[in-house]
């Protein structure tokens, strides 16, 4: 039975609004150092030699070190380097770095460096990588990964089809911008090292630095600062910047700090995998898709990092939330001299959903079939069976599109425009796998535990990160309410590895399913510990103690007792009053033979309608409104679920119509926020976010997670929402002016829009 | 580049320094000063996260040169809070769950600090155009702009 | 040697200071000086000259026809302006246009003058009032020298104007426009704020009944600095405006800068946006409200 939940201020809204949160750009120690990365403006070099003599000669440079002075394993394969050792794959590779007594002097000394090399031939296009002749990256192919799934057979079900569409997709270059910039400071130890930076997997990072820094895992120790935004990134980067920073303090002996400008996040920066996709769909006249066949090649960029396991949730998501019983996916990755891509929030789904809910509507405008209909017809049900070969639980789809119906005029053409502008409205719908998956070989858990004061109050450790996202505040909100003690007595500690214990990284929407429903197995520890005590005290049975409003009593309050004093009774029985607890996601299972299996433990639905209004002189796109419906289990928080939800959007439009990386000749374009155009205010739509409780998951708290799913929906709606108004359809994302305008032109020339009129 | 005394109104308190006149106001807040509060995100006013308050005006620290705060009024997200009590557009950021990963809030609030400081009741788009500044990557803004409306 | 940060109180102080250290930069709001020097674009690593003290170049005065606009004005000083509203609202919606608050409290008109970026949003107005640029220098004798240079003349191309080094650009002085007519400033980026101009335009024009009597028309971001579009003006002079005078006065901006710039890798979108964007920038301008 769950209570309306109440809503909570967040703990951490009162250190971010006063402006005295700790960032990690924030912080200073006595003897600091700062370093600075020394990179090569080549897509691809040989490092024949550094000559540091003029730039060890400015004043305040301590010293300047390269991959020999790595202390531990500079490289694993493929991976990224600490700092690049023969050869640079890309213009942001690190070769160097300089440690001076004040950033000044470090930028100053960087300019100094001689470096000898020699520039080799680079390439930028991953189909051109896997041509014979390519220049290689690492061993002898630029092959980095590949996966695939199975289903029924296709050429049956293209056979059984009564039209088949194939169409081609692509997507673009696009990263996290958190608006912190990545930095990290590292304090030597006697024996190991104390590192200060934000990320979303602190024990991965703890992990890291001590390979890299030929250090035990026990010897470094990561503290978490209050984080500016991570969506999927502060991952590798941070990883190899923690392990120059690690490392200039073990040398020196002194903190050392290195915090990127824009300019270096731009550069260096991982981003996320442009993919080229191309959808073979077969379908019966009634509706009815028969086949689908799929063959993707994502750009992974000069390093492995995480490619594989982002194109194995590409492939076994991207058919869609569909029944079908015919379907072969390939989906490949390619090295290629461009920066590395990594995760993003939303790690492949953004990417393949984008295509796949395109795709949907245009086999309905092929069958004379309406959007919401099409996908109502074919859509997931309980009981469906995935590409993969499993067997879904708790289907929420259904309920997402009738919600959808309801709340955005799905069938209905919008109001005429002004002149010289034309509107239309498109749908999409979803479904993501959540927390790590079959693709992850370690447990997917979390632990939260906390401490009991005696003056009743209560300080929380939890494993997952506070990103921006309120999952700390759900933590607390949950032990609160167990243990009915007012919030405003518990505290979150800041993350430090030394005392959590490792709960995995803070991704895939697992924040809330994991540490929340760890949050309610320790605070029943601790209720049942505190409970027996107290019962053995009254003579009662301990399951009648009644926990409430800061205090514990009997039914009837014949018995009563303060929090704090029933703790401080505890004192006096027990030593101490604490409670531990830690859950995992039931386990998966992936047969990487046989390209099967259960992909993950709990999935969520979504749908969008988004309105657009297009000007016909410029080819601007504005997005008017924006309905996003997320299927969220059991809602724990509303309001932050919402502006999780609309955060989700806000970022999503930025990859749907203004966001791309570029590159020029290997040279990288975007170099700061003045070309990498994110969504401001004035570009921002009405966005009615809809957390929905069809059914509560299967979970004790009943939660899904909802982080990622709404940047997947949101592309697909708003290019099916441009081709309802100009009858012409994009399939690049972004909806970019000069793509918009050429579409624009092509709908004059069929007669779809007049030139300088509306549509109609 | 050869130092420059200068002074100025910082918080309510005349301040006299030597500065590096190259110096950002920014990195003179951060670097010299210890007011860590308001942000670096960009360096060359795209974002926002920089905004401070000079003469009553909202810019970006990140493009005022230190010498020329020389004689000028400067307002930081550190005088907000007065005597432990919340200006009541913090109070409403608070109540408006306007706040994620709390980045770009300093700059938010003296964004909207400004603005509120020269027009008692702008209308939601003049609170709109007050913000057009300030990037965000987590709210998608819509609680911003309705925590700025309920504090008006 | 190390360099000298010069914070002049008047603008006597400052021209001796430019006539001394003819090297100086010249610094006005800071919104595009500071960015270049980050960047490593601005090499010259040397003294500056802040003209932000010097409260006489602000001013914007209206005396009989003649408008002065201080070239140290704010973007924001001019969008607050009421005497600019009322009398070249153009100027208003081209300040407005610019970045975001904080780049129109620092950046100033001088400032974008002088920078002289092709995209600039503050030139295109005032190229259509045939504008005039004071500049100023200072001699050794200590009297002051003044010429003054129309603004199509003095921005020279792409990030060039003919400022002498010993020379400080001091004001902006329009003639105003006569009763009735009207103007309009508009622009294309690819947000709705902070966005550099993909396009923009300022057209200014006033009717004799049906007909143009006089119209002047700048299409910037299209060539390699805002100029007059005199080919379209000689055409729609005296003819009236239909959709078809329109459109081809559309397609004669459209060639005019595919003459100029040569075909490159934005001219797929820009040549036929200039097209719709022309027709467009003059039905907007013919809709606005007369000039009091």
């Amino acid at each position: 039975m769950m209570a309306k939940r109440k809503i909570y201020d967040r703990q951490d809204a009162y250190g971010k609004i006063t402006g005295k949160a700790k960032y990690v750009n924030d912080l200073s120690f006595p003897g600091m150092l700062y370093v600075q990365t020394v990179r090569i403006p080549f897509a691809h070099a040989r490092i024949i030699n550094i000559d540091c003599t003029e730039a060890l000669k400015e004043k305040g440079v301590v010293g300047v070190y390269t991959a020999k002075d790595v202390p531990g394993v500079n490289q694993k394969p493929k991976d990224r380097p600490v700092l690049a050792d023969q050869e640079t794959k890309y213009t942001g590779d690190g070769v160097a770095i300089v440690v001076a007594d004040s950033k000044e002097a470090a930028i100053k000394s960087v300019k100094l460096l001689e470096i000898e090399y020699e520039e080799l031939p680079f390439v930028m296009d991953p189909e051109e990588a896997l041509k014979n002749g390519a220049p290689i990256l690492h061993g002898d192919t630029n092959f980095a990964a590949s996966h695939k799934t199975l289903k029924g057979d296709v050429a049956v079900g293209f056979a059984e089809a009564e039209v088949i569409i194939e169409r081609a997709y692509s997507t673009q270059r696009a990263m996290h911008a958190a608006i912190e910039p990545d930095g990290a400071i590292a304090i030597p130890d006697k024996d190991g090292v104390l590192i200060y930076c934000p990320g979303k997997g602190p024990f991965n990072i703890k992990r890291a630095v001590a390979s890299y820094c030929g250090l035990q895992d026990n010897q470094v120790r990561i503290i978490q600062p209050t984080q500016g935004g991570v969506f999927g990134g502060k991952d590798s980067d941070i990883n190899v910047m923690a392990a120059r920073v690690a490392m200039a303090a073990m040398i020196t002996g002194r903190p050392c700090k290195m915090v990127w400008s824009r300019e270096e996040v731009m550069e260096e920066g991982t981003k996320r995998h442009p993919f080229k996709l191309k959808y073979k769909v077969g379908a019966r006249r009634d509706g009815h898709i028969t086949a689908m066949e799929i063959r993707g090649l994502a750009d992974v960029g000069a390093y492995i990092t995480k490619s594989a396991a982002t194109i194995w949730r590409a492939t076994v998501e991207a058919a869609g939330p569909y029944n079908i019983e015919n379907i072969s996916t390939i989906i490949e990755g390619a090295f290629t001299n461009n920066t590395v891509s990594d995760a993003v929030r939303g790690f492949g789904s953004p990417q393949v959903d984008f295509a796949s809910e395109s795709l949907m509507n245009e086999l309905a405008k092929e069958l004379g079939i309406d959007p919401l209909e099409i996908r109502r017809i074919n859509g997931f049900t309980e009981g469906s069976i995935t590409a993969t070969g499993q067997k879904l639980e708790c289907v929420n789809l259904m309920a997402c599109l009738d919600k959808l119906e309801a709340a955005f005029p799905v069938h209905e053409k919008p109001a005429p425009a002004h002149p010289g502008k034309v509107r239309g409205r498109g749908i999409s719908c979803i479904f993501r796998g959540e927390a790590m998956g079959a693709g992850f070989k370690e447990k997917d858990a979390a632990a939260v535990n906390f401490n009991v004061e005696k003056d009743g109050t209560i300080t929380v450790y939890s494993g997952i990160t506070e990103q921006g996202q309120g999952g700390t505040n759900v933590v607390l909100q949950i032990i609160s309410e167990t243990l009915g003690v007012s919030i405003e007595h518990l505290k979150m500690s800041p993350l430090d590895t030394a005392y959590v214990i490792d709960s995995g990284a803070t991704v895939g929407s697992r924040g809330t399913i994991t540490s929340g429903n760890a949050a309610l197995v320790a605070a029943n520890d601790a209720k049942i510990r505190i409970a027996k005590v107290i019962a053995e005290q009254w003579e009662v049975d301990s399951e009648e103690i009644i926990f409430c409003d800061n205090s514990i009593y009997t039914p009837y309050k014949t018995r009563s007792l303060s929090f704090r004093d029933a703790v401080n009774l505890c004192y006096t029985v027990i030593p101490g009053v604490y409670g531990h607890g830690w859950w995992s996601l039931p386990p998966v299972w992936w047969d990487f033979e046989n390209n099967r299996g259960e992909t993950y433990a709990s999935f969520n639905y979504g749908a969008c309608g988004a309105e657009v209004e297009i000007d016909l002189v410029s080819g601007k796109v504005d997005v008017i409104n924006v309905v996003a419906i997320h299927d969220m289990g059991r809602i724990i928080n509303e309001a932050e679920a919402k502006a999780q939800i609309a955060g989700g959007v806000s970022m999503a439009l930025g990859l749907a119509l203004s966001e791309e990386i570029t590159t020029r000749n290997g040279k990288l374009m975007t170099t700061n926020f003045d070309k990498y155009s994110l969504q401001t205010v004035m570009d921002s739509p009405n966005i009615r976010a809809i957390p929905l409780e069809a059914q509560p998951a299967n979970n004790p708290l009943g939660v899904k997670g909802v982080s990622e799913s709404s940047t997947a929906t949101v592309s697909p709606a708003v290019f099916n929402a441009i081709e309802a108004a100009l009858g012409v359809r994009l399939r690049k994302l972004p909806a970019d002016l000069e793509s918009v305008l050429a579409a624009i032109e092509e709908s004059e020339r069929l007669g779809y829009i007049k030139r300088g009129g509306s549509n109609e | 580049m050869k130092q420059l005394a200068i002074t100025f109104v910082l918080n309510n308190k005349e301040i006299c320094l030597d500065v590096d006149p190259e110096m950002t106001l920014l990195n003179l807040l951060r670097e010299e000063l210890f007011l860590t509060g308001t942000k670096e995100g960009c360096g060359t006013g795209e974002c926002g996260a920089c905004t401070v308050i000079m003469d009553g005006l909202a810019v970006n620290s990140c493009l005022v040169l230190s010498a020329q705060v020389n004689g000028t009024e400067i307002i930081t997200i550190e005088a907000l809070e007065q005597d432990g009590q919340l200006d009541r557009l913090q109070q409403s950021f608070i109540d408006n769950h306007a706040v994620q990963c709390g980045f770009c809030t300093p700059g938010m609030l003296m964004s909207a600090k400004s603005l509120l400081m020269k027009n008692s009741k702008p209308t939601k788009d003049e609170i709109k155009v007050a913000l057009s500044g300030n990037l965000c990557r987590c709210t998608g803004y819509e609680n911003i702009v309705a925590a700025v409306e309920d504090a008006v | 040697m190390s360099s000298v940060f010069f914070q002049p109180q008047n603008l006597k102080q400052a021209l001796e200071y430019k006539r001394d250290f003819e090297e100086a930069a010249l610094l006005a709001g800071g919104t595009d000086l500071i960015i270049a020097k980050r960047s490593g674009k601005d090499t010259k690593k040397g003294d500056l000259i802040d003209l932000s003290k010097i409260n006489e170049l602000k001013t914007i005065n209206v005396y009989e026809d003649i408008i002065s606009v201080g070239s140290m004005a704010t973007f924001s000083a001019i969008c607050d302006s009421e005497i600019l509203h009322e009398k070249v609202a153009f100027l208003c919606q081209a300040a407005l246009s610019v970045g975001a608050p904080q780049i129109r409290n620092r950046g100033t008109i001088g400032g974008n003058i002088c920078n002289a970026s092709p995209a600039a949003d503050g030139i295109p107005p005032l190229v259509c009032l045939g504008a005039q640029v004071n500049l100023q220098s200072i001699g050794k004798n200590g009297e002051i020298q003044s010429r003054t240079l129309p603004i199509e003349v003095f921005i020279l191309n792409k990030g060039k104007t003919a400022l002498k080094n010993n020379e400080i650009l001091t004001s902006i002085v329009l003639k105003l426009p006569s009763e009735k007519t009207k103007t309009r400033f508009d622009k294309i980026g690819r947000r709705n704020a902070l966005a550099i101009s993909r396009l923009n335009g300022a057209c200014l024009i006033k009717m004799a009944h049906d007909r143009v009597e006089q119209i002047s028309l700048v299409i910037g971001a299209a060539t390699s600095r805002p100029e007059r579009f005199v080919v379209v003006e000689d055409y729609l002079t005296g003819k009236k405006l239909s959709d078809d005078t329109l459109n081809e006065a559309g397609r004669l901006a459209s060639d005019y800068v595919l003459e100029q710039t040569g075909r490159r890798a934005s001219s797929a979108y820009k040549l036929p946006v200039i097209a719709r964007f022309t027709e467009a920038l003059i039905k907007k301008t013919l809709k606005e409200e007369d000039k009091k």
